[in-house]
């Protein structure tokens, strides 16, 4: 799956019916991002309410930004993709490697295994969809 | 890995100095400075992390995020933004008892007037060192007020789908409840270097306290890693 940035921060409606936060996330309008997962947030004490595209974002940090920010170019869901469970309500979509406890924590440390990890399975996901050259974005 | 980070290549603390202001230095008052704002000629060879509390000061971050941010982008500063800025610097005098935050946010606006016409200087001296130094300096600073603002996003912990490893240390050292502590980070911001870094904190959601705040150099990090190799 793939999806284009149609906007880079939520509308005021938007954030106060999601609970997601206000300002810019890091993404460019017009770019493409390669989708790694979907998270559907149930909503609750500590958690917002709505569907989020797991993606690396323009600065290398791999996390969770609303789909009201994009537009979908290729719609396929990855055939790497497995369904689990987040908090009592939420469900995500990712390659099973992402359901590893503390993955993206140590991800976004630079923990040396965490990365060699996420880049194999970039690179399953850049494959299975034709993206060339290691590069998620147009 | 839960070390606080000096940002060596952009010559500055990314947290507060633990040393209060002085009267009649203003510039002590912005305890975000690194030796008062004076970096090229002066040092801070004590300089010292600590665990500091910004749930006071956050209000004001806002504000003082955008004005910093148009100073980086060359935007121009309107009446309105200062207005703001001076606003929510009054704001915070029930935590500096005296005048100094008021002279503070009157110096705010001329540092980010002066911020402008530096970048606009080091520009025109096409890319030196200095004003990739200046630039990376100002991105923090935006950064650091967007972490301050509650604008930051989630990326474990609290508000993400990810677990966060440290909630039980963040909890047990700075107060609240474990589920209710979240990493958080800026945006990114990519220097004329082409050094790529965003700023990473930890957040009680429910109080907005901030703790922890390092810098991340992005491509620095994944360099780091090639290089090591590994399968």
């Amino acid at each position: 799956m793939r999806v284009r940035c149609i906007n880079d921060e939520l509308s005021e409606k938007e954030i106060a019916a999601s609970g997601f936060p206000p300002g810019t996330w890091d993404v460019t309008i017009g770019k493409e991002y390669l989708v790694l997962g979907v998270t559907l947030f149930a909503g609750g004490e500590n958690t917002p309410r709505g569907a989020a595209y797991k993606i690396e974002a323009d600065g290398g940090t791999v996390y969770s930004v609303p789909v009201p920010l994009f537009e979908i170019v290729d719609n396929r869901p990855s055939r790497y993709w497995r369904v689990g469970r987040r908090g009592p309500f939420g469900l995500v979509l990712w390659p099973q490697e992402f359901f590893e406890r503390y993955f993206f924590d140590d991800l976004s440390e630079g923990v040396p295994a965490a990365l060699r990890t996420y880049d194999k399975v970039r690179d399953r996901l850049e494959q299975e969809f034709g993206i060339l050259g290691g590069n998620n974005s147009q | 890995m839960h070390a606080r980070y000096y940002t060596f290549n952009l010559g500055r603390f990314m947290s507060v100095d633990p040393v209060g202001g002085e009267v009649g230095l203003s510039q002590s008052w912005n305890r975000y400075a690194y030796v008062r704002g004076n970096p090229v000629n002066a040092t801070d060879p004590d300089g010292r992390f600590t665990f500091w509390d910004v749930a006071d000061i956050g209000f004001a971050a806002k504000s003082i995020g955008t004005l910093w941010r148009k100073a980086l982008s060359g935007e121009q500063i309107t009446a309105a933004d200062n207005f703001n800025a001076i606003a929510d610097s009054v704001a915070l005098l029930p935590i500096v008892p005296s005048l100094g935050m008021v002279r503070e946010g009157g110096k705010f606006i001329e540092r980010a007037e002066d911020a402008v016409d530096a970048v606009r200087a080091a520009d025109k001296a096409h890319d030196t060192a200095e004003g990739v130094r200046l630039q990376k300096g100002l991105a923090s600073e935006q950064q650091v007020g967007e972490i301050l603002s509650g604008e930051a996003k989630s990326i474990a912990g609290a508000g993400a789908d990810a677990q966060l490893r440290d909630a039980g240390r963040l909890a047990k050292k700075y107060g609240g409840k474990a589920e209710d502590w979240a990493k958080v980070r800026s945006g990114s911001f990519t220097a004329k270097d082409g050094t790529k870094f965003e700023i990473h904190a930890y957040r009680n959601t429910k109080t907005g306290k901030t703790v922890e705040l390092k810098t991340k150099i992005v491509e620095l990090e994944r360099l780091a890693e090639q290089a090591g190799g590994g399968p």
